[in-house]
């Protein structure tokens, strides 16, 4: 299966390659949590939020197959 | 094609309060071009105007005003007002800013910046309406609140000016009141409300109408919408807005940085009871943006609380660390209630909930008893808050002690109070608990207003980095130093960069465009730089003794391990942060003491500061 994930704000920066959307093929069902460890070798915890299907997730949240997934990156402020 | 000195109004105005008289002098030219604007015009300003050992509350101290180079224009959140003053709450260097609608008046006013020195002999109004410049009698809105004044004097002045006001805190002294605009916006930092209080300055309401003028009008339109595309086409823009700053509260729990009951952990338990989805599930009105924002980021919101109801703007992630998790209040709505008594008092809610979680503190110590209080005092308990607030901004009974900050009030309760009087250089810190994150510590030890996140937020770097190791820490901490206060320096909102990841190389596009000057990204961090330098100078002239020693966290944060959540068991030793500092001075070209040497201030253009520090510098 393959999920498209985009990373959103400056979290990119630690990203492989600083790239915006990464096409990833998976052996099976995997959460975003796993995705970024085993697959992006990116720490999990530089993803605040996981937004799919207009809904907001925690990083448990598990993509289905050709799905794409909106990751935020943490941010100050206020 | 237009003006001599385009993306600039080309205008300074002047403006004494003592004797009611006001001037404009065309900016000068060599200002612009080293400087830029904003940050850099208040900190040139302030160095050229505030006469050394000037009293911060004295009618001598100036607040400056300034936009930048790129506000008002037609391009993504250029909606920032600059505004500085000798501070205070440290004594030294002092600014913050403020989004809504101000700053494109201003400019539309004709002016890049205002001076403002001298002392009202009643309390005043400043009306700025282009080329008009007015002094009204503010007497009927002394005492009033900062929102309920803006409001009145918009039914006054009329819908179309543009107002920013101070409330009761501002009026008397206390020194970290804010300066509100917008109903609910704040300039919150530094205490330059307190500032306008000591000029009996209630209010500025501005109105302009005249052109920006742009150096090829055409193409930089063509940019600006270029870059509103890239905005819009981020992958996933619009997610940024539900919750607006109030979203990062959970993950800030989940690294372990949350500041609770006074800093004393930074885990908060019930912060999902504060966080942002409860913002939007159960008190969210609207959304609230500012001057040609995509992405708007501001919450209006309706609470209900067993003493009131009231609308208000927020709360911000600030608000719901330092008045939620760190005074342990533990619902959205009594958060979002103590913000609107903060906000109507003029005071800002970072210091606020700084100041009422070390009275609380102290408190439970025995450090400040019933009496002395005037009631009990407890941890998540909305009263307890409330009544401090009102204490402070009023300076009544132990209000008039806490008014000072929390460095000033454990130099009085003593009794080892100040080991958590949670400050650097005398502000006290926002809303990261910076124990297990090296970058973020040295971020706010080294921030040149005191204990800041807006000069250099790094958390996410340790985080990607490692929470333990030093390496790359002072260099990153450097880095972002130079890059976010740019930002303040065009008169820019820096979100776009920060939450949706837009290219820093879009500023440098439109840059020349506006102005006709070809800077590289690379020269407008220059002038970064020259700026952090020159604001390092304005303390160091005028505080005794300025340098290192200013530059330490409070003892909490090295000598008290974290005691549970995510970060139990950790701190940062004295020798680790003395290792931050050593490699910070080094890379900024600073000595050991933390000051910076003849030979940079030489090669940032800065021969007057040498002229003027002369032996303090090595």
């Amino acid at each position: 299966m393959q999920v498209t994930l985009l990373v959103y704000g400056h979290a990119r920066e630690y990203f492989p390659g600083r790239a915006e959307r990464y096409q990833v093929q998976l052996a099976g069902p995997l959460s975003v949590e796993a995705i970024l460890r085993e697959h992006l070798a990116v720490n999990p915890s530089l993803v605040m939020a996981v937004m799919a299907g207009g809904q907001r997730h925690s990083r448990e949240y598990v993509p289905q197959d050709g799905e794409e997934v909106v990751l935020l990156s943490p941010a100050s402020g206020g | 094609m237009t003006t001599s000195m385009p993306g600039y109004a080309g205008r300074l105005l002047y403006v004494d309060l003592t004797s009611r008289q006001w001037e404009t002098r065309p900016l000068p030219g060599d200002l612009a071009r080293e400087y830029l604007g904003g940050r850099g015009f208040v900190a040139r300003l302030l160095w050229d105007e505030v006469p050394t050992g000037a009293d911060p509350l004295g009618p001598e101290n100036r607040v400056v005003l300034a936009t930048g180079p790129l506000t008002g224009l037609f391009l993504p959140c250029g909606g920032k007002l600059h505004l500085g003053a000798k501070s205070p709450a440290t004594g030294g260097y002092g600014d913050a800013n403020i989004g809504g609608h101000l700053a494109p008046e201003l400019k539309g006013a004709g002016y890049d910046g205002v001076v403002i020195q001298g002392r009202s002999p009643q309390p005043c109004l400043l009306v700025i309406e282009d080329d008009a410049v007015r002094f009204m009698d503010a007497t009927p809105w002394w005492g009033q609140g900062a929102i309920e004044s803006e409001a009145r004097l918009k039914a006054e002045l009329g819908e179309a000016f543009q107002i920013m006001t101070i409330g009761p805190a501002g009026e008397n002294l206390v020194k970290y009141a804010c300066i509100s605009h917008d109903f609910g916006r704040q300039a919150g930092r530094t205490g330059v409300g307190a500032v306008f209080g000591s000029k009996r300055l209630k209010a500025v309401a501005i109105r302009g109408s005249k052109d920006i003028p742009v150096f090829d009008a055409r193409a930089a339109q063509a940019e600006g919408r270029r870059m509103y595309e890239v905005c819009f086409g981020k992958p996933g823009f619009e997610e940024w807005t539900p919750y607006g700053t109030a979203g990062v509260t959970d993950w800030v729990n989940e690294v372990g940085a949350f500041p609770t009951r006074n800093f004393q952990t930074t885990y908060f338990p019930q912060h999902t009871e504060i966080n942002g989805r409860k913002l939007k599930e159960r008190i969210l009105v609207t959304d609230k943006g500012c001057f040609g924002c995509p992405i708007p980021c501001g919450k209006y919101s309706k609470v209900k609380v067993p003493r009131g109801m009231a609308y208000v703007e927020g709360p911000e992630y600030e608000t719901i660390a330092l008045m939620g998790g760190n005074c342990a209040v533990a619902t959205i709505e009594e958060v979002g209630y103590a913000n609107y008594i903060a906000d109507e008092l003029g005071l800002d809610t970072i210091s606020g909930g700084n100041v009422v979680a070390f009275a609380i503190e102290c408190y439970e110590k025995g450090l400040l008893t019933e009496a002395q209080v005037g009631r009990k005092l407890a941890w998540g308990c909305l009263d307890s808050l409330v009544f401090l607030l009102e204490k402070i901004a009023r300076r009544e009974g132990i209000g008039d002690l806490l008014a000072e900050g929390v460095k000033v009030a454990a130099a009085v309760i003593k009794g080892g109070s100040d080991k958590f009087a949670i400050h650097v250089k005398g502000l006290e810190w926002s809303g990261y608990d910076a124990r297990y994150a090296p970058a973020m510590m040295l971020s706010y030890m080294t921030a040149d207003v005191g204990a800041h996140h807006n000069r250099s937020w790094a958390i996410t770097y340790d985080v990607a980095m490692g929470r333990k190791s030093l390496e790359g820490k002072a260099e990153k901490v450097v880095e972002l130093q130079h890059i976010r206060p740019l930002f303040d320096v065009l008169g820019l909102c820096r979100f776009p960069w920060v939450e949706i990841g837009f290219e820093l190389e879009n500023y440098a596009a439109i840059f020349p465009l506006v102005t006709g000057w070809n800077y590289s990204w690379q020269d407008l961090l220059r002038v970064s730089e020259r700026i952090w330098n020159l604001t390092r100078a304005f303390s160091a002239r005028e505080i005794d003794h300025y340098g290192r020693a200013f530059d330490y966290p409070p003892p909490r944060f090295y000598e008290e391990p974290v005691p549970d959540g995510p970060a139990q068991g950790q701190l940062i030793p004295k020798p680790q942060l003395d290792e931050l500092l050593d490699r910070y001075y080094r890379i900024r070209g600073w000595d050991e003491g933390g000051l910076p040497t003849r030979e940079k201030l030489q090669e940032l253009g800065l021969q007057f500061v040498v002229d003027t520090l002369g032996p303090k510098l090595s």
